[in-house]
């Protein structure tokens, strides 16, 4: 079975800092976003239950080899770091045309991504490879129990407690939650990461046509966190004052009660207050 | 004619999601912003009592799209494209919900159209939309914009919708159309759900939040209490310090950040790490012995008064109308 992850490197959203002067961003810090690690330690697991390979893919430049280097200590088999100099304002969209490229020339049985990144967070890769591969795709899972190499049962998280089981054909796309399990280690100088270090990170250019691989979103700017009109209210209209109560979310936000009384009419108050949410 | 802006309402089997009516108040929003027509998108067969709802919002049309049975979010993708290659709107709106993003992906990708998602807000610059969200945990905001046409796919954040209501009732237009339902390749075994009182912070609906205040002794009642809320116990980060609760049940910047329905806080003062935090609660109760507690600022209800009398009480409360209620 051929498992691939689709890893990225993103910035660091706890380091990098907004300048509100210069309107620019800082400390841009590059790594690999968290789900990654996640998604390499299901592969692995997978792998160890199924055999095959498992091969990481990611979409970066130079610095990507670092992350990709660190997958393959981790135990993975293969990482391509897929690059061209058009690249580097390319939006998911584009991406996900260079890695499903990629992918119909290796071939593949499962492959893992993130459902959301930590940093912009669009959401989109996994149903946009599903798309390209015509495959099917499910996101948001938190289990994965591998029937046979042609069949596997998922867990999906939905809102608020509850889930989904599904049942999928091979080959499919999926994207995982953070929460599915937690990610190994591997001893420095063990038999696993001697044999990462002796790999290498293979680079691969794409292919893709300019004018097909055309982006669907950009990215105009970056600016200071900024109020939300409500619903038939005007902005401009507002004072600074309640610009600023809006910003906290404080406008328009109901009454607040501060109660000092005895202790049974404070219970009986709570109590109210917890009936009329909790039904 | 106007162009039209398409709100996806969720329903699940019948009856309307917690987004749905929020959807449909942010379409007439958007509609507002872009001079269009607000429109609502309605899959499977909704009771009755959601069109009648849905007269409150000041939509124009709504599309229902009948449907046999369940459809996979591919199915739903597959009709809404090419209902969108009939209809031609606008925009195509979205709740950022786990099922509202996935079938937002899946219809970006079959009309080759650029997504948006987690958005906050809309604008019109030069003619042209472009859409705000949150980037980098709320650092700073970001501005992008569609580079292919019409329809514009995005979701739109959680904590940015809200359910506001039209003071009159309109009529809008019923537009019905049969989606035939064609096999799916992904099929559904089975629905299930966890435990509330066992659910992560960030997903649960009830949660408790214990401070500096509370001792030690006092924690079993309190987990008593959570076991007849079915709340989850979180709390600051002095509880974590204290061990009242553990590492990944702090609450606030550095720990997890609510979006639940309520929060009633025992003990806590409110430092603005800890408040940060609870931004996304619907409600917050908070019970603190000082007058002064920064909490009572943002509580929709405070109460100045000692637990350990306060408490017990509420357990009382709650025991005898569980058993009479059962």
């Amino acid at each position: 079975m051929k498992i691939i992850i689709c890893l990225k490197l993103i910035t660091e959203p706890d380091v990098v800092e907004f300048d509100i002067k210069s309107e620019q961003l800082h400390d841009i810090y590059k790594v690999l976003d968290h789900i990654g690690y996640h998604l390499i330690e299901e592969a692995l697991l997978l792998r160890k239950k199924l055999g095959g390979e498992v091969i990481g893919v990611s979409v970066a430049p130079e610095e990507g080899d670092e992350i990709l280097k660190n997958a393959l200590i981790y135990g993975i088999d293969r990482a391509m770091r897929i690059w061209r100099d058009d690249f580097q304002h390319a939006d998911t969209w584009k991406s996900s045309l260079a890695i499903a490229e990629i992918l119909r020339e290796i071939g593949f049985d499962l492959v893992l991504c993130g459902t959301k990144s930590k940093d912009t967070g669009s959401g989109f890769m996994v149903s946009a490879l599903a798309e390209h591969l015509r495959v099917p795709s499910a996101t948001g899972i938190i289990g994965i129990e591998a029937v046979n190499d042609k069949k596997i049962v998922v867990h999906k998280k939905l809102m608020k407690g509850k889930r989904e089981t599904y049942n999928l054909e091979l080959p499919a796309v999926l994207g995982l939650e953070e929460g599915i399990n937690e990610p190994g280690y591997v001893a420095p100088f063990s038999r696993t990461y001697r044999r990462g270090m002796g790999r290498k990170v293979e680079l691969i250019l794409p292919k893709l046509l300019k004018t097909e691989g055309n982006r669907l979103i950009k990215t105009l700017r970056f600016s200071q966190p900024s109020p939300r009109v409500k619903v038939g209210k005007d902005v401009s209209s507002l004072s600074i004052q309640d610009k600023l109560k809006m910003m906290r979310g404080e406008l328009g936000r109901e009454k607040e009660e501060l109660f000092n009384g005895s202790p049974e009419d404070a219970a009986r108050k709570i109590f109210n207050q917890l009936k009329e949410t909790i039904k | 004619m106007l162009p039209e802006i398409w709100s996806y309402i969720e329903t699940e089997d019948g009856s309307p999601d917690d987004t749905a009516y929020m959807m449909a108040a942010e379409s007439r929003r958007t509609a507002g912003i872009f001079n269009a027509e607000a429109c609502a998108v309605i899959f499977g067969s909704p009771a009755l009592k959601i069109l009648e709802e849905l007269k409150w919002y000041g939509l124009k049309k709504v599309y229902l799209f009948k449907i046999a049975s369940r459809l996979s979010p591919e199915g739903i993708a597959r009709a809404l494209h090419k209902a969108a290659l009939k209809y031609n709107p606008q925009f195509l709106l979205f709740a950022d919900t786990p099922s509202g993003s996935e079938v937002a992906a899946r219809t970006a990708a079959s009309l080759k159209r650029g997504l948006i998602s987690n958005c906050i807000d809309f604008e019109s610059e030069d003619g042209k939309p472009i859409a705000r969200k949150a980037v980098y945990n709320g650092k700073a905001h970001a501005a992008f914009a569609w580079e292919s046409y019409s329809p514009y796919l995005a979701t739109i954040n959680l904590s940015s919708l809200e359910n506001a209501k039209e003071k009159n009732k309109n009529n809008p237009e019923l537009i019905s159309e049969e989606v035939k339902t064609e096999s799916a390749i992904t099929t559904l075994i089975r629905k299930w759900e966890v435990r509330r009182s066992e659910l992560d912070l960030c997903e649960a609906r009830v949660v408790i939040g214990v401070g500096r205040g509370v001792d030690v002794h006092f924690m079993e009642t309190i987990r008593r209490l959570a076991d007849l809320i079915q709340g989850v116990i979180g709390g600051s980060r002095i509880a974590v310090y204290t061990g009242l609760i553990p590492l990944d049940r702090q609450i606030g910047t550095t720990g997890k950040w609510l979006n639940s329905d309520i929060y009633f806080t025992i003990g806590i003062s409110g430092a603005p790490q800890h408040v940060m935090g609870i931004k996304g609660v619907k409600k917050i109760i908070a019970l603190d012995i000082a007058k002064q507690a920064p909490i009572f600022r943002y509580a929709k209800l405070g109460i100045i008064g000692d637990m350990h009398e306060v408490i017990p009480k509420l357990i009382n409360l709650l025991e005898s109308d569980a058993k009479r209620d059962p």
